[in-house]
């Protein structure tokens, strides 16, 4: 069925289109600013104002950024280290999401309270630094996934959205013979992929941009991860040395240029803000219209 | 039930404290033959670093090189020493991590007789730069590190001129005075120096203030960075520079220039906008005419036939035209006849500090103070700890310029073979190596530049450690401190506020630190 639009209403949509278009292309301008800025030449990037078209076109800032040996590398274990943390973490969350979920569960207060508690008091990073070293995860690239897995704010929100699903659709699967398990992957997961859509992202921005716990724990630089490498190539060469001659030709120690800093961003930013557009499918409401009748 | 739970929980909070506080101390190695050696660097070294296991075989050693993030440097190496893991030998990265080592005993006290019997070529080599060292390196009366001296810091911040701009206002010589730096500030801003027909641009911006000017009129308020506070000398006791009246004849001025419009309505943010501290985006893109923004070699031009000259140099020809200039001044003299522009100081409190596990182990120290002593004082082991090896890592011109190859340039890069700074403790090496045949071409004429165009007056911070009140007094001294100057240049409050500023000062810790500061001035005078 076609409702039939008034000349009004056509002003009122186009107006809305060009102004929301308008704040649309707003949003972009720093990342144009920065696309600009990584493709310009060292001297056009430090002149003033906002930067929307490359100036003196090169690519040398992105050959600085890849011709570290260990980039590719970095990408792996970010990548390895995202992926795994996202599916790892997941499970472990919604399986003691369900359980904290049900009203039947023994002592459901104490464990709640328990779990609870630890997202209040923590034991700090040495505690957690010997704890990593006495496990004997030093320089493991478990040492990045192990210790994260469970977020305790996490887990609640999907306890929560769990317990918001109406227990009758578990009392009706019951009553049609599934067991816990049948129901928490057939039932309970598919019903809640909105939350567990937006807590996988969660996980994984958090894994992607995570750096310090691989300053603390990894020691090979063939495990670090991408942003370790990033942050380095950006202070080299920021950071002086106490009297440290530069025994160089070119002699003047070159200051990381704004333009390698931009494309650094553009490097560690652009594959995990790809990932937003297949997220987004399942911010869909109402997926629970219809499953419960009465 | 809420009270098991309460209880529970007390347990496990109680047992998660006590098991935070047991970490076991495990030391470096025990063993006499590995090094744990932690150094600043860019970056880690390999495994198989070709430098590191050079000295491992001419010394007789291992290596077991920590690398520690600079950025993140305290926060790291904390968790390390909680968890009871020392190197056997590092730096201190400032005067209050020095002295917090020693306080929590991770040190180990160091004797003159010692060092002077097993390394009296390092000894030596301080006592050439200055032998007042040893006392910053003393913490009551015990010795706990031997000093670095930073050379190039002997040297005061440049003063920079557009002398283009100076020439296009019918000002021929630099101006050398206060009253002539007025002058040729208000015809920067007035007269259209840059020729372009806009009235665009200003005298000077945030460093040339605060690095320079308020040098003319004897003390200096903050240091470089811009948050720590300078302590001058007066009458033979320690100041804070920030208080002293002459500095409200200062901000008198600065607030009248405020007001013609002379300083760059943007000093608020600085004219360092990003990217290196030495950088001025103001000054480089034709803005400000006047700069005081960084060391000798930040803004040196090409010294040689193969220099290219500094970042800054190149920026500025690429910006502002091949015709365009700048040349450096001395810092303006004031009234008085007071003049100053900012300067590092060579002397820090701290140095290079050994483990307290090496206390049980004087062979081991002695062997690192060997290593320490080699490398610091023999030339071709000292190129193979910056640069390599010839050939490999880098090529030598015939005046000995080292021309460093593809793949072994930046920090970084030297850092994975093991050179860099690594095993180059803090650039310690013989005095003379900067200026005599052992230097490179372009830093040796960078070096004769810099006497001759940054060696006039400079004012460092006399107070060199930290005192022992200064963590819990400073962070607030100090954004009062910003924040009144700042709203007195812009005129936001009337000069006398001034007056009001130095009571503050006093009420909020400021005669406290005084005191200390003196105190400690009286060890070391």
């Amino acid at each position: 069925m076609k409702i039939k639009m008034t000349l009004g209403d056509r002003i009122f949509n186009t107006i809305n289109g060009i102004i929301l278009a308008f704040l649309c292309i707003l949003t972009l301008f720093p990342f144009l600013h920065l696309i600009s800025m990584s493709l310009s030449s060292p001297e056009s990037a430090s002149k003033f104002g906002l930067h929307l078209i490359p100036e003196g076109l090169n690519v040398d800032a992105y050959r600085k950024v890849f011709e570290n040996g260990y980039i590719f590398s970095g990408y792996a274990n970010t990548i390895i280290n995202t992926v795994l943390s996202v599916i790892l973490s997941l499970a472990v969350m919604t399986l003691m999401a369900y359980a904290l979920s049900k009203k039947h569960l023994v002592h459901r207060t104490f464990f709640t309270g328990f779990v609870v508690f630890t997202m209040f008091f923590q034991g700090g990073l040495i505690p957690s630094y010997l704890l990593i070293r006495n496990l004997g995860l030093m320089d493991n690239r478990l040492a990045l996934i192990l210790p994260v897995l469970v977020n305790t704010f996490n887990m609640l929100i999907i306890r929560n959205y769990f317990m918001t699903i109406p227990a009758d659709i578990e009392e009706a699967a019951v009553i049609d013979g599934a067991n816990d398990l049948y129901i928490f992957a057939r039932i309970m997961l598919p019903l809640s992929m909105p939350i567990i859509a937006t807590v996988a992202l969660w996980v994984a921005v958090e894994r992607w941009n995570a750096w310090f716990d691989c300053l603390l724990y990894i020691r090979t630089p063939s495990k670090y991860v991408l942003q370790v490498l990033l942050q380095r190539i950006v202070i080299d060469g920021s950071s002086e040395f106490m009297n440290f001659e530069v025994r160089t030709a070119g002699t003047n120690s070159e200051p990381t240029t704004e333009t390698i800093k931009a494309a650094t961003i553009i490097v560690s930013s652009l594959p995990i803000m790809c990932v937003y557009p297949f997220i987004q499918k399942y911010f869909v409401k109402g997926v629970m219209v219809g499953s419960l009748k009465g | 039930m809420k009270k098991t739970i309460a209880f529970v929980l007390s347990l496990v909070m109680a047992g998660s404290l006590m098991l935070g506080g047991c970490g076991k101390t495990t030391g470096g190695s025990a063993d006499n033959g590995t090094i744990d050696w932690l150094m600043f660097s860019n970056g880690p070294a390999d495994e198989d670093a070709p430098v590191k296991q050079y000295f491992e075989e001419k010394f007789g050693v291992k290596f077991n090189l920590w690398y520690i993030e600079r950025s993140k440097w305290d926060d790291l190496l904390s968790v390390r020493f909680a968890a009871g893991e020392i190197p056997d030998v590092f730096p201190t990265m400032s005067s209050s991590s020095f002295r917090k080592y020693i306080e929590q005993g991770l040190i180990m006290p160091l004797s003159m007789e010692m060092l002077e019997e097993d390394a009296p070529k390092l000894v030596q080599l301080v006592n050439d730069y200055d032998p007042e060292q040893w006392k910053y390196s003393t913490i009551d009366g015990q010795l706990y590190a031997i000093p670095t001296y930073n050379y190039a810091n002997k040297y005061h911040i440049a003063s920079v001129w557009r002398d283009d701009w100076l020439k296009n206002v019918g000002i021929d010589k630099i101006p050398e005075t206060l009253d002539e730096a007025e002058e040729a500030f208000y015809k920067f801003r007035n007269e259209d120096p840059d020729g372009n027909g806009e009235k665009d641009t200003y005298g000077l911006s945030d460093k040339g203030i605060y690095n320079s000017i308020f040098g003319a009129f004897g003390y200096l308020p903050r240091d470089m960075g811009g948050t720590a506070a300078m302590w001058a000398e007066k009458d033979g006791k320690l100041v804070y520079s920030a208080v002293q009246p002459e500095m409200k004849e200062a901000l008198t001025l600065l607030n009248k220039w405020y007001n013609d419009g002379i300083i760059d309505p943007e000093f608020l943010a600085g004219e360092n906008t990003s990217g290196h501290w030495s950088n001025s985006q103001a000054f480089v893109n034709g803005r400000i005419g006047y700069t005081a923004n960084g060391m000798f070699y930040h803004i040196a031009p090409p010294m040689t036939e193969d220099d290219t000259g500094s970042s800054f140099y190149r920026d500025f020809k690429k910006l502002q035209g091949e015709n365009a200039t700048y040349a450096v001044g001395r810092p303006p003299i004031g009234p008085d006849g007071k003049s100053g522009n900012f300067k590092g100081g060579t002397i820090s409190s701290g140095g290079i500090v050994f483990g307290n596990q090496l206390a049980d182990n004087p062979e081991k120290l002695k062997t690192i103070l060997n290593i320490i002593s080699e490398i610091s004082t023999d030339y071709d082991l000292n190129l193979v700890s910056t640069n390599g090896f010839e050939g490999e890592h880098y090529d030598k011109k015939e005046d000995g310029t080292i021309i460093a190859k593809e793949g072994f340039q930046t920090g970084a890069e030297l850092s994975k073979i093991g050179a860099g700074s690594i095993f180059n403790m803090n650039g310690l090496r013989p005095v003379q190596w900067y200026t005599d045949e052992h230097a490179q071409p372009v830093s040796r004429e960078q070096y004769k530049w810099a006497e001759e165009v940054t060696n006039y007056s400079g004012i460092d911070s006399k107070l060199l450690v930290e005192v022992e009140s200064g963590p819990k007094y400073n962070t607030v001294l100090d954004k009062m401190r910003e924040t009144t100057y700042i709203q007195i240049i812009t005129g936001e409050k009337p000069i006398d506020y001034f007056d009001e500023w130095v009571e503050e000062w006093k009420k909020n810790g400021g005669e406290q630190l005084e005191k200390e500061a003196n105190e400690w001035y009286n060890t070391v005078k």
